[in-house]
């Protein structure tokens, strides 16, 4: 038997099923006035919706819609999983470039008037799949599950949900809880993979069957309409040639500027300002200029009118006129609003809230210098000046920046922080010469404090914080009622016990020490211990509370000698000493020494869910401006306690460079090595200040420690964004792709040519 | 679809060249862009190799009160990591105790499909397709191409440590997968 030749199959099929017919229909489509590139950017809307919905079923096959896992899925698969940088870049860039082509194509057909009559349902379900883009916009930068995205999520549900009347329902539709958590992100996955996808392919079909029902508009001038072009292969080819080069801006933008590593969602963060994606800052922009009772005209009114608007076009512009030139009013109109949807996008773009201002500025400068790796030139507080310079700062705002809440409360109440609380100390009645040398030389008071000096503030700071700790208003002093003495001289030792124990707490020792028997996360160490293994006598035990430095020249611990009169002191000791007697405290049930120690701070129990931040990819920049928040008294800015200004307590490691034995330049294993001290704290064995146990105590957050880490791991050189698996080297891809293409080029040149030239 | 009828189209041999050489060019991009999708879309897929890792012995607990000579079965746990996952995972086996120095260790999938066999009888009996196995390990019945498998193992203070392993079913020779 012969076989049938392919013209046979092909009849038999389109018998059958029209296909061919269909596609010889939909090729041969005649252009009126002839082919041309501005035409390209309808194609170029599909080309980019196939790539987003290829690379987005792609990214499926890694990604995890769970809060514990959105993040780090989506990370093994940009950084552990050959080629995954591309295809996350690809959809990322590819989801930023469809907004624009889309608006360019809508503001295409607005000038060439192609909109008007027959064409109006055209343009009507374009304005739909522009609104479908605008929620695939809004749903898609959710699910990393990182910092932008929650903040972007969490302002638009926000938004959602102001709007009168049907707010509340679709907030509660959109969050699937009462916050943003595991729902919200299904049901914004739910959107973006399942519904959006089925709805835009739906009306990009019914946007091309309408547009084919009238053909294209052409252009306006009639002479130019005599020419004819013709879809295949003309016009497809220059909307190839167009989506070739959206295809290698893609692989350019994924390579060179990949989507940022924002760290995961924090709801604790503070430092950010919440915004939307880019795409809708125009609208967060209206908002802030509607005050209270006017934001529903913001959240509701404005889009509401944009899209009549839109969508009554065609029949308010009714006139057949198509000349741009000839319809003045309604293009300057457009033009208008362009510019003005541009303009509040810049707006929306550069604003910062006032408290990330004031958080940030110095920081930012601080960012700027580490990351070319050097030293500042100039100190700290002239770094500040320079940044503040138009900024009068109060004495309490100086306080702030200047970093003393890290070590100091003015709370009035006893805390774990390495320093007294401000206001307690106002029971020593410090001069005002004596606390402005504290501030600018705290070492010609305690010579081995582990205050910095501020030696390089000026005079008017200086005194603008001694102004503002004269403020603090003393704590109400605790009404102490030392036992009656006894004619005869004896003393109940009972009475004297509870003296010196009200003392102990009135007079600041549990900023350091604590009684519980089982060590803790303080300075100082717990004294029933202490004094248990060391039954220390009374006189030791007045030496070490008169001069601490008698018995260990390093010891932190200030002089009670001015703090205690003799009665006080007597009862401290009778206290003091009554604890190798005393029991420990019961442990928690099921609790180690050690675990207590930890939770010892918190009362809250430790971190027990599946996010840890050895898994979590931080994000750097953060972290430095974290690093400056909690890390910088003791370990110095950019992590190098040498720099002026800063003194090295004792035992403090440098970061920058970091001990040879917990480096390592896998940046993994690295974060594994520096999360233990992060997370648990160690004691400092020299005397200094103790490493706080940040994550056990609940200090920071998970995510605040792996954007702390990200920020150590960059002072040493180690990137945690690296790609572990890139398949090709992202560069090195698109200079492949740029090489073939050009030889691509080349050959059909040389075939142009030929045919051309040689007639061959 | 458009409501006039379709102009001829010129069929002069040079615009008919032109248009073949319009055609290829646009095959030839769009092959391109194909060729430089297809690439790293199927990579993308390929799952990393596990091959270099060093296959640790596991601790088997109880195995000590083990009694001498009767099969048993033990479990134990390990850390399964996949992708960003981190899992327990518990593994059972078949043990036989010879001394305090000696066992036999099978994996408990039979090598015919891989059903997991149980001990009725003095027998190893699979019930999915009724293969039998003696305590040697040796096939006395049914579909099973051969022995049962035995996993590597070591005694260390009279605690029992086994590695883990898989063997592909349905092939006469033992082989790990």
């Amino acid at each position: 038997m012969k076989p049938p030749s392919l013209e046979t199959v092909k009849n038999w099929v389109n018998e059958r099923t029209g296909l061919v017919t269909f596609f010889s229909e939909f090729l041969h489509e005649e252009i009126i006035g002839g082919t041309r590139f501005s035409y390209t950017l309808g194609s170029a809307c599909m080309f980019l919706l196939t790539m987003q919905i290829v690379t987005g079923i792609w990214q499926l096959f890694y990604y995890v819609p769970t809060i514990d896992y959105a993040y780090s899925s989506l990370n093994y698969l940009r950084l552990q999983v050959p080629y995954g940088w591309l295809i996350h870049g690809i959809h990322y860039w590819g989801g930023t470039l469809f907004t624009i082509i889309v608006g360019l194509h809508a503001l295409r057909v607005f000038i060439w008037g192609s909109y008007k009559k027959p064409r109006e349902m055209v343009w009507l379900i374009g304005i739909l799949l522009i609104l479908i883009t605008a929620l695939f916009m809004f749903t898609g930068p959710v699910l990393p599950w990182d910092k932008n995205g929650y903040w972007a999520g969490q302002v638009g549900i926000g938004i959602a949900g102001s709007v009168p009347i049907v707010g509340s329902f679709t907030q509660a539709i959109l969050q699937g809880a009462n916050k943003m958590g595991q729902m919200a992100l299904l049901r914004m996955y739910v959107l973006h993979v399942a519904i959006l996808p089925a709805a835009i392919c739906a009306f990009v079909m019914l946007h091309l069957v309408a547009f084919r029902v009238s053909g294209e508009s052409g252009p306006w001038d009639e002479k130019k309409r005599k020419k004819i072009g013709y879809f295949w292969p003309e016009q497809i080819f220059k909307d190839v040639l167009v989506s070739l080069l959206i295809f290698m801006l893609l692989v350019f933008l994924s390579a060179f500027f990949p989507a940022p590593f924002s760290g995961l969602a924090d709801p604790m963060d503070t430092l950010i300002t919440p915004k939307p994606a880019w795409n809708f800052l125009f609208l967060y922009q209206i908002l802030k200029f509607l005050p209270g009772p006017l934001e529903p005209l913001g959240t509701a009114g404005a889009p509401l009118v944009i899209v009549l608007l839109f969508a009554s076009l065609p029949f308010i512009d009714n006139s057949p006129e198509k000349n741009p030139f000839k319809r003045g009013f309604v293009i300057s109109c457009g033009f208008a609003f362009v510019a003005v949807i541009l303009y509040l996008t810049y707006l929306g773009y550069i604003y910062r809230s006032p408290a990330e201002v004031s958080q940030m500025d110095h920081p930012n400068q601080m960012i700027v210098n580490l990351t070319h790796k050097k030293l500042p030139e100039i100190s700290l507080e002239k770094a500040m000046l320079t940044v503040n310079a138009n900024k009068k700062l109060t004495g309490k705002e100086l306080f702030k920046t200047l970093g003393c809440t890290e070590c100091h409360t003015t709370t009035g109440l006893a805390s774990n922080k390495q320093g007294p609380d401000l206001v307690m100390a106002k029971g020593n009645n410090r001069t005002r010469n004596w606390l402005h040398d504290q501030i600018i030389a705290p070492q010609s008071h305690n010579p081995v404090t582990i205050m910095p000096p501020f030696s390089d503030l000026s005079d008017d700071n200086v005194n603008l914080l001694v102004n503002y700790l004269e403020s603090l208003e003393p704590a109400a002093v605790p009404v102490l009622l030392p036992p009656p003495p006894t004619a005869s001289g004896a003393v109940d030792n009972g009475a004297l016990i509870k003296y010196g124990e009200q003392l102990f707490n009135a007079k600041g020792c549990v900023q350091c020490h604590t009684i519980q028997g089982f060590p803790s996360n303080k300075p100082g160490p717990d004294l029933i211990l202490a004094i248990k293994k060391d039954m220390p006598n009374k006189d030791w035990l007045k030496t070490q509370l008169m001069t601490p430095q008698a018995h260990n020249p390093l010891s932190i611990m200030p002089s009670f000698a001015s703090r205690l009169n003799d009665n006080e002191m007597n009862a401290m000791i009778t206290f003091l000493s009554s604890l190798s007697t005393r029991k420990a405290t019961p442990l928690p049930a099921g609790m180690t020494e050690a675990e207590a120690g930890a939770q010892e701070s918190s009362g809250l129990p430790t971190n027990s869910s599946a996010v840890s931040s050895v898994n979590i990819i931080g994000d750097k920049e953060h972290g430095g401006i974290l690093f400056h928040q909690s890390c910088i008294m003791c370990h110095g800015p950019h992590g190098n306690p040498m720099t002026p200004g800063f003194n090295h307590p004792r035992g403090v490691p440098a970061l920058n460079p970091i001990d040879r034995n917990v480096f390592n330049s896998d940046p993994q294993t690295f974060v594994e090595h520096i999360d233990q001290f992060v997370q648990h704290g160690i004691p400092n064995t020299e005397g200094g200040p103790n490493m706080p146990n940040f994550g056990d105590s609940h200090a920071l957050t998970q995510a605040q420690i792996a954007d702390l880490e990200a920020y150590v791991l960059s002072l040493n050189g180690v990137d945690r964004t690296q790609i572990m698996n890139p398949g090709i080297d992202p560069k090195e891809f698109f200079y492949m792709i740029v090489g073939i293409f050009s030889a691509l080029v080349l050959i059909a040149g040389m075939f142009w040519f030929l045919m051309k030239y040689l007639k061959i | 679809m458009t409501n006039h009828t379709p102009t001829p189209r010129s069929q002069e041999p040079e615009d008919i060249q032109k248009r073949n050489f319009i055609k290829g060019l646009t095959a030839a991009v769009l092959g391109f862009i194909t060729l430089f999708l297809t690439i790293p879309f199927v990579s993308y897929l390929i799952p990393a190799s596990k091959e270099g890792e060093d296959k640790k012995f596991i601790k088997v607990p109880n195995f000590p009160a083990l009694a001498i000579g009767a099969p048993t079965k033990l479990t134990f746990q390990d850390v399964d990591v996949q992708a960003f996952i981190t899992s327990n995972i518990v593994y059972d086996i078949w043990v036989i105790k010879n001394s305090a120095t000696e066992a036999i260790v099978y994996s408990p999938l039979c090598p015919h499909l891989n059903c997991r066999y149980t001990f009725v009888d003095n027998e190893f009996k699979c019930p999915c397709h009724g293969s039998v196995f003696n305590e040697s390990g040796k096939c006395i019945g049914g579909p099973s191409p051969r022995a049962l498998d035995t996993l590597p193992y070591k005694i260390e203070n009279g605690e029992l440590y086994v590695q883990w392993r898989l063997y592909k079913a349905g092939t006469p020779e033992k082989v790990e997968v």
